[in-house]
């Protein structure tokens, strides 16, 4: 087997998961890249497979998948010790308090008993539940659990961190706390992220890169930027008025409106994006108009989507 | 936000981390100290030693008794018979007896203390989605299974052993010379016969936790199946006692019923005697301590009432299979779990 680059941080290679005459992953090969990666796909797609068997819980019919460098087929064990599972639904261990639970999924992860007690304590306070240490798991709230699955996940110090939708079931306040804290884990804390929502603008706050899963089969791989950019460079405009003249005046230096919304206009040319910025900047002088914004059009990661799977 | 940890900040952690093997230990130490920490637990320890506590109560009292008796041996004729009587009784004593009592007198608390460790084991981790902490970490399947395994069994022969530990220390103590040190061995195949109990206990309870997602369901389910079966042995134990109802109402002691070999029984009676949890427990405990018990309290044996020992092996390879089916279906229901919804 090819070993993966350095930079990516699971490699799976022509991997075929069937359950019973379903294939759920047909030939499925991808390297996933370091940093922050949106697992994206509809239902069914194959995401739910592709987790399970990076954790190991699932056997492929063929092919391979290494995190870490490490083989998942062949170590199991030593692949889910430098891996972190937030898993979607709730889970804890009934009659634990949260610094009971957390220091157990340390010694579970192979921490000594008094190195996991202490990293507990530590990773309920930077998940921000230092205050609830000694309550029992059960009487948490739906946010403190988000939370309490996020330090068992971490307490042992995993490279590879794999969430699934994190924000399930919390309030705007709370989801911006997650998104924050998950940006921070990948940004600040030597921690790579696999990040599985639905929701895609949590995606498109906190990955970096997206891979998006259809029917078993990668159709796309991209950093978010890639993803989102529309074909030819078009330009949003964002005049201080409506302004026909300056529509004119561009259309006259060969550049093509695209579409119109009250004074925000989007324009295409088939030439660098400096060459038509320069152009739209002309054409504002010659007419008189005045420009508030002007950015490179992106789509929305909605959009991106949409168009990918369908 | 105050807090009493100086260092708040938050590192990646590069401290040491066992290799991933024999997790199975952290889960049966969480579960072993979770029973420990349990103050009903110990209530029920001390509660399933009470035949010991009754037995040693009975025996002080009898040597006090004779000990007043050898002071007045010289006076009073009644005195002397007294002293003899008290003699008799300690000398009637076949102390590994005491052992298979204070085990089957201890089985219904063993059943609570095995429902108040085990029955939840598994279901609420059903319940509470645990096995996905437990398997998204370095454990494997044999490690869960096994961890719980001796999570549950390490508390249920705790139990049962403290109290007979604590007989057997104080009859070494106190009634080396009465013959208690001749059956010190015996005190090796109690412990035996404990482990096997202990483990007949866990293993059916684990079997039944994996298939609910309450442990109360659970523990219903095991003490339900664990008395109906009791009744089964309760009314062998009828049949086995007619026949010498019978021979007995028509004025035949027991010595003579046992010389005449009066007492006609079907064959099955004796293995199906021991055809529950609790028959199973005592019938191997009987078969190690080669005993066949008889009555407690130091009264007199009544060989005719008492059901022998059975065929050990077959008990114990019995209990074996037992313990191998229900482990069976608990393995079976540890899946692979769902990641995502």
């Amino acid at each position: 087997m090819n070993a993966p680059p350095l930079e990516a941080v699971a490699s799976v290679v022509n991997l075929t998961v069937r359950y019973g005459r379903f294939t759920a992953l047909h030939d499925f090969s991808v390297q996933i890249p370091n940093g922050c990666v949106g697992l994206l796909g509809p239902n069914g797609a194959g995401k739910t497979t592709l987790l399970k068997t990076l954790l190991g819980f699932v056997k492929p019919s063929s092919g391979t998948a290494t995190i870490l460098g490490k083989s998942v087929l062949k170590e199991g064990a030593a692949v889910r010790q430098k891996v972190g599972l937030m898993p979607e639904q709730d889970c804890h261990l009934p009659g634990m308090s949260a610094i009971e639970f957390v220091a157990y999924a340390g010694e579970l992860a192979g921490m000594p008993q008094a190195q996991a007690l202490r990293r507990a304590h530590e990773v309920l306070e930077y998940s921000g539940l230092g205050e609830a240490r000694y309550r029992k798991v059960e009487t948490f709230s739906t946010g403190m659990k988000q939370r309490i699955k996020l330090a068992q996940a971490l307490v042992h110090g995993p490279k590879l961190l794999l969430l699934d939708e994190p924000t399930n079931g919390l309030d705007p306040r709370g989801r911006e706390e997650m998104l924050k804290l998950i940006r921070d884990i990948s940004l600040h804390k030597d921690v790579n992220v696999i990040v599985s929502s639905h929701i895609l603008r949590d995606i498109e706050k906190t990955c970096e890169s997206v891979l998006v899963v259809v029917k078993g089969q990668l159709k796309m791989q991209g950093s978010i930027k890639d993803l989102t950019r529309i074909q030819g460079h078009p330009i949003d405009v964002e005049l201080k008025d409506p302004s026909p003249s300056w529509q004119e005046a561009v259309s006259r230096r060969g550049i093509s409106i695209v579409h119109t919304e009250r004074n925000k206009v989007r324009v295409h040319q088939e030439a660098p994006t400096e060459v038509t910025t320069k152009l739209i900047f002309e054409a504002a002088r010659e007419s008189g108009a005045e420009i508030r914004g002007l950015n490179v059009a992106t789509k929305s990661l909605e959009e991106a989507f949409l168009e990918v799977i369908h | 936000m105050s807090s009493p940890i100086a260092d708040l900040s938050y590192r990646t952690y590069d401290g040491p981390l066992n290799p991933p093997s024999a997790r199975w230990w952290v889960i049966a130490k969480m579960h072993t100290l979770k029973a420990f920490r349990n103050r009903f637990y110990w209530l029920f320890v001390g509660l399933s030693g009470w035949y010991y506590l009754v037995i040693l109560t009975v025996i002080f009292i009898m040597q006090m008794v004779s000990s007043n008796a050898t002071e007045m041996v010289g006076t009073s004729g009644e005195a002397a018979n007294e002293l003899v009587r008290q003699i008799q009784f300690i000398d009637r004593f076949l102390w590994k007896n005491q052992y298979l009592h204070g085990f089957s007198y201890g089985q219904l608390t063993y059943l609570i203390i095995a429902l108040l460790v085990g029955a939840g084991a598994v279901a609420n981790d059903n319940r509470s989605n645990a096995l996905l902490v437990y398997l998204s970490k370095p454990c494997t399947k044999l490690d869960y299974v096994v961890g719980k395994f001796f999570g549950v069994w390490i508390p249920i022969v705790t139990a049962m052993v403290v109290p007979s530990l604590f007989f057997f220390l104080y009859g070494m103590m106190s009634y080396r010379g009465q013959g208690f040190a001749l059956y010190a061995p015996a005190f090796l195949s109690l412990v035996l016969a404990m482990a096997m109990s202990a483990a007949l206990h866990t293993s059916i309870l684990l079997g039944i936790s994996s298939l609910m997602k309450q442990g109360r369901i659970a523990g219903i389910i095991y003490g339900a199946l664990y008395m109906i079966t009791n009744i089964f042995t309760v009314m062998i134990w009828a049949f086995w006692l007619q026949p010498l109802g019978q021979v007995r109402s028509n004025g035949a002691t027991t010595n003579a019923i046992l010389g005449a070999e009066v007492v006609d029984r079907n064959p099955l009676l004796q293995p199906a005697f021991y055809g529950s949890i609790d028959g199973l427990n005592i019938g191997l405990a009987k078969a190690l301590l080669n005993v066949d018990g008889g009555n407690g309290f130091g009264m007199p044996p009544d060989p005719a009432a008492t059901v022998p020992a059975p065929n050990g092996f077959m008990v114990f390879w019995l209990m074996a299979a037992i313990c191998a089916f229900w482990l069976f279906v608990f393995w079976r229901r540890v899946r692979a779990v769902e990641v995502v919804g």
